[in-house]
């Protein structure tokens, strides 16, 4: 079920209901339903995936604790894992890498025999396999103790806010909440719906309006100019974050109405200055899952610096494999692995070029100057990350510098709208809700926009409330379109 | 618990009170618009339009013939009801409507060319021409037909069908208040004052080989039905093949076997079946502004000739 959905609303209202209407004792098996019917309305048969995992990683976590001996208990670990990225394996990426070998063994003159398997990805699973493994990982390290109630351990990695995108939880931050009786809080429902609202609005208002440009865009970069590319790159940046970014939001907001506190998953990752701080600030729950489970026991900051920085672009790169079984994403994940170590090799010259051209004088320079650096880097990754393919990635790239011949051009023609190739009111409507957003970020930026909007009369907050669902409404873009991160 | 329900009930009910009369405004104002979305759907549900011959077909209805013409030379009631982008199935769901609000006409000039009579609708362009009409069951029924993505939501939430379409809202009230767009069709004609433009050099560029158009089964039964239709009911219908741009005619490989078809079909239920495919405007850009719509000049050369070929099936009405 999608969150941008009218059955979801239905849904929502009806769980939210039941949930403070039943007794305490019967609402895990309440959101357990509530959670398999919202999987099994994408495609029901994945259940049997998802359930499979649950099975083996609940024993695990039972066979960890009760055993002794490290060694034993280091093979239920492994085999707990193995069973969770063998169900990644199978269906995220066999197929990518039975193509590669078709593709070697043809440039060698040989057949690949090896079946395809005619399978779709089911939706979320990188999410909630990493979810599972880190409870079987946190509970082998004796942080968190086993679930012995199968129903709860399965809502843990079921919860249906979460279940397909996110952010992906640790046992320690979620599974003693299910076990907590939740009493109704009218500031905490309406600061969950504030939130779900926020998060509707960058969805249906912002990313999907944006889509409707960068598809056109992105699925014909041969008949579009280099600003049309540049335009596409900078609004497909906005787009995935609203659209990512609202649904943690949903997601969120959705728990908190019951009572939940999930982890927050974007704190302004636009406006970082560095691409480190951007991956503190971009998917939190899923770069310091990598940082938490790959990156420290490869041996974290207390290796070489040299290995050091090969551990830090191997955990990137892992992370664009998680991303998707394709070459754009591995690509994806290594040019932010190299951005990071370029960026590390190279911190204290930076700060002496900063120095020397007088940019650390003037603060607020330095400070943007840094933040379009990182956003320039960040949206040429993203191109790859959008692309269909890394030819067509290749391909638009190399367009981008004709920007601004082309930008010359407009200018001295005096046909800088029709120049670009988008219709002129469409592009203002997506500098316009861009605009909101950064509004928003700036204001963020100095003070908690929620707690400076709870001071506000009745009249202002209702006024904005109406203001959002009005532009969700009758400004949304409603074509029933996925979450991007749905298929990861 | 209570005073948050109270509170969102109350929170949902006050721009309700807004919504609903501004709703009921702009669906209002629209079924009287003669915006060119609206304008024949308004004739026809307002029974205006109680034609004695009717001009069907698509865009290659539409464009072509000229109901003033028809009027001038035969002194009966034409009305031109061809709907842009829509094959047979489409045009007949909307004739459906046409006869429960009108008189059955005693003539109908069918076009045929290109998809019509051979493919199902797969999505009506310019939905938003239902939109008003969404109350309607059939019209209701077609749009969800149309797109999948239509929800109950549009049908009852008030203003939610028309998200995206401010002009469409301003339309409605202005016309609601009686000061709309003005008329910009003639019976549902409208010649278009074009000139040869670029998308024939564009579908050759992207299509140099041309393709072969899928013929549908159920879309040739559904024009066998029609015709037997207006058999049973006397109403005495033509085919037309209206003039396309002779060249066009080399990239539709199967072309000629669609043309026996519709001839064959026409034979079979003895129905005339007029074709203007090698005729003198086929091969002059002057007379059309792309491959298959002829511009106003060529249209009304066109509509004279059909005036002048239909004579033998027509008796005038006093």
């Amino acid at each position: 079920m999608l969150f941008n959905s009218q059955e979801f609303i239905i849904f929502f209202i009806v769980v939210t209901g039941l949930f403070f209407l039943l007794p305490h004792k019967y609402r895990w098996a309440m959101l357990l339903a509530a959670s398999c019917f919202f999987y099994m309305f994408f495609k029901p048969v994945y259940i049997l995936i998802l359930g499979f995992t649950i099975v083996i990683d609940y024993y695990a976590g039972i066979l960890l604790e009760n055993e002794p001996d490290k060694k034993r208990k280091k093979k239920f670990l492994v085999m707990s894992l193995i069973a969770n990225i063998g169900v990644l394996a199978v269906f995220k990426y066999y197929n990518f890498l039975n193509d590669n070998i078709t593709g070697i063994a043809a440039h060698l003159g040989y057949t690949n025999r090896i079946p395809y398997l005619n399978i779709l990805l089911p939706i979320g699973l990188s999410f909630h396999t990493f979810q599972a493994m880190s409870y079987t990982i946190e509970v082998y390290r004796g942080h968190q103790k086993a679930e012995r109630h199968l129903g709860i351990y399965s809502l843990y990695v079921m919860f249906y806010p979460q279940l397909v995108a996110g952010p992906i939880e640790r046992p320690q931050n979620v599974l003693h909440q299910f076990h907590e009786k939740m009493s109704f809080s009218y500031p905490r429902a309406v600061s969950g719906l504030q939130l779900m609202l926020w998060g509707m609005f960058k969805k249906v208002v912002i990313a999907d309006r944006l889509a409707v440009v960068t598809d056109m865009v992105f699925d014909d970069p041969y008949h579009h100019g280099g600003m049309a590319t540049l335009i596409a790159a900078i609004l497909f940046s906005f787009q995935i974050f609203c659209d990512f970014s609202g649904y943690s939001d949903i997601a969120i907001g959705a728990a908190r109405v019951m009572g939940f506190r999930l982890m927050k998953n974007f704190d302004r990752p636009y406006s970082s200055r560095t691409i480190g701080e951007f991956w503190r600030r971009w998917h939190i729950s899923l770069s310091t899952w990598f940082r938490d489970y790959l990156y420290i026991p490869l041996g974290g900051n207390r290796v070489k610096p040299a290995r050091r920085q090969f551990n830090l672009f191997f955990v990137f790169l892992v992370s664009g494999l998680w991303h998707g079984a394709d070459w754009k994403f591995i690509i994806w994940g290594a040019l932010h692995g190299v951005y990071l170590v370029i960026g590390n090799l190279t911190e204290h010259k930076r700060l002496q070029l900063r120095n020397a051209t007088g940019l650390t004088r003037i603060p607020v320079a330095d400070r943007l100057v840094q933040q379009l650096i990182t956003f320039i880097l960040v949206m040429v990754a993203w191109i790859f990350f959008r692309a269909p393919d890394t030819s067509h990635a290749m391909y638009m790239i190399k367009k981008l510098p004709l920007a601004f011949s082309e930008l010359g051009q407009m200018i001295s023609t005096h046909s800088f709208v029709s120049g670009i190739g988008v219709a002129p009111m469409r592009l203002l409507l997506c500098f316009t809700v861009i605009g909101v957003l950064e509004v928003v970020h700036m204001i963020e930026r100095k003070k908690s926009v929620v707690l400076l909007f709870d001071k506000q009369p009745l009249v202002v907050r209702w006024g904005v409330y109406y203001l959002l669902i009005f532009s969700i409404l009758y400004l949304g873009v409603f074509n029933n379109r996925e979450f991007i991160y749905f298929q990861f | 618990m209570r005073k948050f329900v109270l509170r969102i009930i109350l929170f949902c009910l006050v721009p309700l009170v807004l919504l609903i009369p501004l709703s009921m405004i702009v669906d209002k104002g629209l079924q009287k618009s003669r915006h060119f979305y609206f304008s024949e759907w308004n004739d026809l549900y307002a029974g205006r339009i109680q034609a004695d011959m009717l001009f069907m077909g698509s865009s290659r209805a539409w464009v072509h013939f000229s109901p003033q013409i028809f009027d001038s030379a035969y002194h009966l009631n034409s009305y031109n009801l061809g709907l842009d982008g829509t094959t047979v199935d489409m045009q007949l769901e909307r004739f459906h409507i046409y006869l429960r609000h009108n008189r059955k006409p005693r003539y109908i000039i069918q076009e045929v060319g290109l998809h019509t009579a051979i493919l199902r609708q797969k999505e009506l362009p310019q939905y938003a021409q239902l939109l008003p009409y969404l109350s309607d069951t059939a019209i209701w029924r077609i749009y969800k037909k149309q797109y999948e993505n239509a929800s109950l939501a549009e049908r009852y939430f008030p203003l939610f069908k028309y998200n995206n379409q401010l002009p469409l809202i301003k339309e409605g009230i202005l016309s609601f208040l009686g000061r709309g767009t003005a008329a910009t069709k003639y019976k549902g004609y409208r010649g278009q004052l074009l000139s040869w433009d670029s998308s024939f050099s564009n579908f050759v560029r992207d299509n140099p080989r041309g393709y072969a158009l899928s013929i549908d089964s159920t879309a040739i039964d559904i024009f066998k039905d029609y015709l037997k239709w207006c058999k049973e009911q006397d109403v005495k219908i033509i085919l037309v093949y209206a003039p396309s741009y002779y060249e066009a005619g080399r990239y539709i490989t199967n072309l000629s076997d669609i043309k026996n078809l519709i001839s064959d079909i026409a034979a079979e239920y003895d129905v005339p079946y007029l074709d203007y495919t090698e005729n003198y405007l086929d091969s002059n850009k002057r007379y059309f502004y792309n491959s298959q719509h002829l511009n106003k000049e060529g249209a009304e050369i066109f509509s004279r000739m059909v005036v002048r070929d239909i004579a033998p099936y027509i008796k005038e009405v006093k």
